[in-house]
């Protein structure tokens, strides 16, 4: 019994047939094959499959794929900008972020999404941010680092925009 | 003139691809033809299996293969043979692999494991390890007279008479617990029937190890079988060849036809993935009034669960590794590898020392409370020294041990100065292993190949986990032939192209690996001014080798480049390729006597300290570490960025076994399926954690650089538990030291207090 569902991924505009019960990561992965977002746990534990529905970070291991429709979803595969690196993902290369790299893509998004709705978090605040995206490999510091990275870099950035 | 990388921190070879989405994990890869395997498994600890009934899943639509143990009786095993791809008489704990499917879809393999019913007579069950033990206990393996998988019986010097002398005499239990290597990738493989070979892709540390397994299962010799490693999501110790997905996967393929997908699922890893050994250890030492050691004796009961794997080799370093970071002479342990009806276990980072570091350094701070010495200054007492010869042989090459412990105290001392109500501080350190030699050889082997264009192709014999191995190669290669890094590329481990690799683990990578590597690229340069002298018509001596160029010297208009030489050399000169291949075997270390289990098995050692500050909240019992100073000999650190980045995430799993990460099991049932219920640490739990890099310089690395990425995890459990003690007064001898077993420890304190 599917449903059509109209969406855009990463700019582009998708229509699809989709089960009740399907997962927007299943959607992603294997109906779309944007392998970038990941499957760690499927169930709402790791963080592996973030992306941004409508800016916000969800688990879209959690989420139906249903409830994309009308929205605008971002993967991971949709964050640099005409072979441009975000500088989120400049910022994970430069402090030494990733490791195995399994836990990237969801702490990415992940990190989109707590910038944009705080542009200048503190550690404390960046720590509870990222609360939902599990890292064996790292210990959390560097990818923490990275963070405040960015969020320096606004900082410059917004300073300048003042002068 | 090109800078040497040694010491840089070049980014990740693969960062930006990672960072993209772009690096293709195994999950990743699209394959034609793919069916989906699924396995049924026990529900029962232990159980006879009377019959499997598998028409029904047989004719659900979509079902390709569905196999039971009756169809491969075949024993095999890493090192014991003590398993089969499926249980066969008997199942052996909750989550034996019984039967399994390959079907079109998941959906249609999921039905089909549905509609499979076992026959099951329940046994008697037997968890506890002491309790296995004992000779009237349930078999786990029948073959066997008992649950004892293997013993060591060790005696050194004469402990009687040591403990006889000692001014004081400190005896402890101590109980470590599971720990999931916790890796976010789940396990997971496609195995493909192709052409009368056998096609693995997975995730594995060992790709050859699993080719051999695979060959000796299905009776196929070495040319018919291929492993592809794919990029690994995590691996720990967790992704060894044992992994049984492997030859679930291969025979449902082989039975199929078809290539077979298999991915366990988050609950599967804990039910069945091969988690950390519990050991119960009792240990008891004696110190001289200074707080020398003179003797240690210990008994080791470590829980194999079901079956082996990897776990024999486990034993002998429970047993051994940890009593060679102090100078000891007297010493009696006896120690038990034990079958019980759980999960079984297997390695992970911090390998057979991480239990054992926890006991030895919480014994350490008993003994220095007792005697009134300082903890960092009685460890400084008893600390090997380079050139040492320890009581089991090993050979130490830096006094890593002595300039960690300063270097962590000083760091720590004016923190100390101004304790807090309720904070306390705590230390340990720890020896590990940087390679280990438990085979005839020992080594790795690189071979490098430069192509017409002046690039050079690095194939290592072992595979990068995610912990940066394939970019120290890089750094090493790019310095030696001064060119960029951006001109090589690191292929990942395939059995069919690479040359024979033993593996990654044991810290070898950067000791033995580096060594490969480095030993190839000079080679390389060798060969390379020697065409370049024929080419140009001149001695070898009079060329000189700058940024990757060739000239006699003063003479720059005769500038050869790489690419000018590897072109010369294929269409001058007759289709000649440079291709040079080096093999690192360490030449300082031996396999361990079979008899007396002495031997310098590492070609060296890294040493690391700690100092925590904890405070501890006797309402909720919640332990806050606040602050974690970590000092790590690693020789040399040829990527300061990449070294900081494994001891920090080591620290992390250090801090979930002290702190959080348990399996607790009911009538064999584990009671930790999801992460949530698991406690694997969060960016919340885990404070910034201070890590000072010590350059000794060892003799045996490569530029003196050495393993580092095991030593982290050693540590936080000790400093932390020596940390509560100074802060409460209480000793937390069980892990992991939760709010729970805190405020049992506060209570037995007040009214040990109160009675006296």
């Amino acid at each position: 019994m599917s449903v059509d569902i109209e969406f855009t991924i990463n700019g582009r505009c998708e229509n699809l047939a989709v089960e009740p019960l399907e997962t927007l990561l299943t959607v992603i992965r294997d109906r779309l094959g944007l392998t970038g977002t990941k499957k760690g746990c499927d169930g709402g534990e790791c963080g592996a499959c973030t992306v941004l529905l409508d800016g916000e970070p969800i688990l879209s291991c959690l989420t139906p794929a249903v409830q994309a429709h009308g929205r605008a979803v971002t993967t991971i595969e949709g964050l640099a900008t005409d072979g441009h690196l975000h500088r989120i993902q400049k910022a994970f290369i430069e402090t030494g972020a990733v490791q195995c790299g399994f836990c990237s893509s969801g702490m990415i998004m992940a990190t989109a999404g707590l910038l944009a709705r705080n542009p200048n978090p503190n550690e404390a605040e960046i720590r509870q941010g990222l609360a939902g995206n599990l890292c064996r490999c790292t210990g959390y510091q560097k990818i923490v680092d990275a963070v405040l990275c960015v969020a320096e870099q606004s900082r410059e950035k917004e300073g300048r925009r003042d002068e | 003139m090109n800078k040497s990388l040694i010491g840089a921190s070049t980014p990740r070879l693969e960062s930006s691809e990672k960072v993209t989405g772009q690096t293709q994990y195994i999950d990743d890869l699209r394959f034609p033809n793919l069916l989906v395997g699924r396995i049924l498994r026990s529900p029962h600890p232990h159980a006879r299996i009377l019959a499997v009934h598998t028409e029904a899943a047989r004719a659900i639509r979509g079902v390709r293969a569905v196999v039971t143990g009756r169809d491969f009786p075949k024993k095999y095993g890493l090192m014991i043979p003590d398993e089969t791809v499926l249980a066969v008489d008997k199942a052996r704990y909750i989550g034996d692999e019984v039967a399994a499917v390959a079907a079109e879809t998941e959906e249609a393999a999921e039905e089909a494991i549905d509609a499979i019913t076992v026959d099951y007579q329940p046994l008697p069950a037997i968890f506890d390890p002491e309790e296995a033990m004992q000779t009237n206990a349930p078999l786990v393996h029948e073959n066997v007279s008992k649950n004892i998988t293997i013993e060591y019986h060790i005696q050194r010097g004469d402990v009687q008479t040591a403990f006889a002398a000692s001014e004081c005499v400190i005896e402890q239990r101590f109980k470590t617990q599971m720990q999931h290597q916790g890796y976010m990738e789940p396990y997971s493989c496609v195995m493909s029937p192709e052409g009368g070979r056998l096609i693995a892709w997975a995730p594995v540390q060992d790709p050859f190890t699993l080719a051999d397994q695979l060959a000796g299962l299905f009776g196929l010799s070495a040319t018919k079988i291929r492993v592809i490693q794919t990029y690994i999501g995590g691996a720990y110790g967790g992704k060894v060849s044992y992994q049984r997905l492997n030859y679930v996967a291969a025979l449902l393929a082989l039975r199929a036809g078809q290539p077979v997908r298999m991915t366990n699922k988050r609950w599967e890893e804990f039910a069945a993935g091969r988690p950390r050994i519990p050991v119960i250890t009792d240990m008891k030492m004696g110190f001289d009034r200074d707080g020398k050691i003179l003797a240690k004796q210990t008994r080791v009961i470590a829980d194999n669960g079901a079956c082996c794997g990897f776990t024999p080799g486990i034993l002998p370093v429970l047993t051994m590794r940890h009593e060679n970071q102090y100078r000891i002479s007297n010493i009696h342990t006896d120690s038990y590898l034990v079958y019980t009806n759980k999960v079984p276990t297997g390695p992970f980072r911090g390998f057979g020392n991480i239990q054992m570091i926890f006991a030895i350094e919480s014994m350490m701070d008993m003994a220095a409370q007792r005697l009134r010495i300082d903890p960092v200054e009685i460890r400084l007492r008893n600390v090997v020294h380079a050139g040492d010869l320890t009581a089991h042989g090993y050979r130490i090459q830096t006094d890593g041990l002595t300039r960690c412990l300063e270097a962590v105290r000083d760091r720590m001392e004016s923190s100390r100065a101004q304790r807090k109500p309720n904070h306390g501080f705590g230390f340990s350190c720890a020896i590990h292993s940087s390679s280990n030699r438990t085979r005839p050889f020992d080594g790795t082997t690189a071979r490098l190949r430069l192509n017409p264009d002046g690039t050079v192709h690095v194939a290592a014999s072992d595979p990068d986990l995610g912990q940066g191995s394939r970019t120290i190669y890089a750094q090493i290669v790019a310095s030696e032939l001064e060119i960029p890094v951006e001109q090589l590329a690191v292929p990942l481990v395939d059995t069919d192209y690479s040359p024979f690799g033993l593996g990654t683990y044991a810290d070898r990578l950067t000791t033995m690996g580096g060594h490969a590597v480095l030993g190839a690229a000079r080679k390389l340069k060798e060969a390379i001014l020697e065409e370049s002298a024929t080419l140009l018509g001149v001695q070898k001596e009079e060329l000189e080798y700058q940024d990757g160029s060739v000239a006699p010297r003063g003479c720059p208009e005769q500038t050869m480049t790489l690419s000018d030489i590897a072109k010369r050399l294929l269409w001058r000169l007759g289709g000649k390729t440079l291709s040079i291949e080096y093999t690192y075997d360490p030449p300082n270390t031996v396999q361990r006597d079979p008899k007396t289990l002495m031997g310098n098995t590492h070609s060296t050692h890294s040493f690391s300290a700690q100092g925590v500050e904890v405070k501890v909240d006797e309402t909720t019992g919640k332990i806050d570490v606040l602050r974690v100073v970590s000092a790590h000999d690693l020789g040399r650190a040829i990527n300061p960025q990449s070294a900081e980045g494994q001891v920090e995430g080591a620290i992390s799993t250090g801090i979930g076994y002290a702190l959080s990460e348990s399996y607790e099991f009911d009538q064999g049932q584990s009671l930790a399926n999801t992460f949530r219920d698991y406690g694997l640490p969060r960016a919340t739990d885990i404070p910034r954690i201070e890590t000072i890099l010590i350059e000794t310089n060892d003799p045996m690395g490569p530029y003196g650089a050495k393993g580092v990425g095991q030593t982290g995890t050693l540590l936080p459990a000790p400093a932390i538990a020596n940390a509560v003690q100074d802060a409460l007064g209480v000793r937390l001898t069980e892990l992991p030291m939760n709010p729970d077993r805190v405020l049992e420890g506060i209570l037995k304190k007040q009214r040990l207090d109160k009675s006296t």
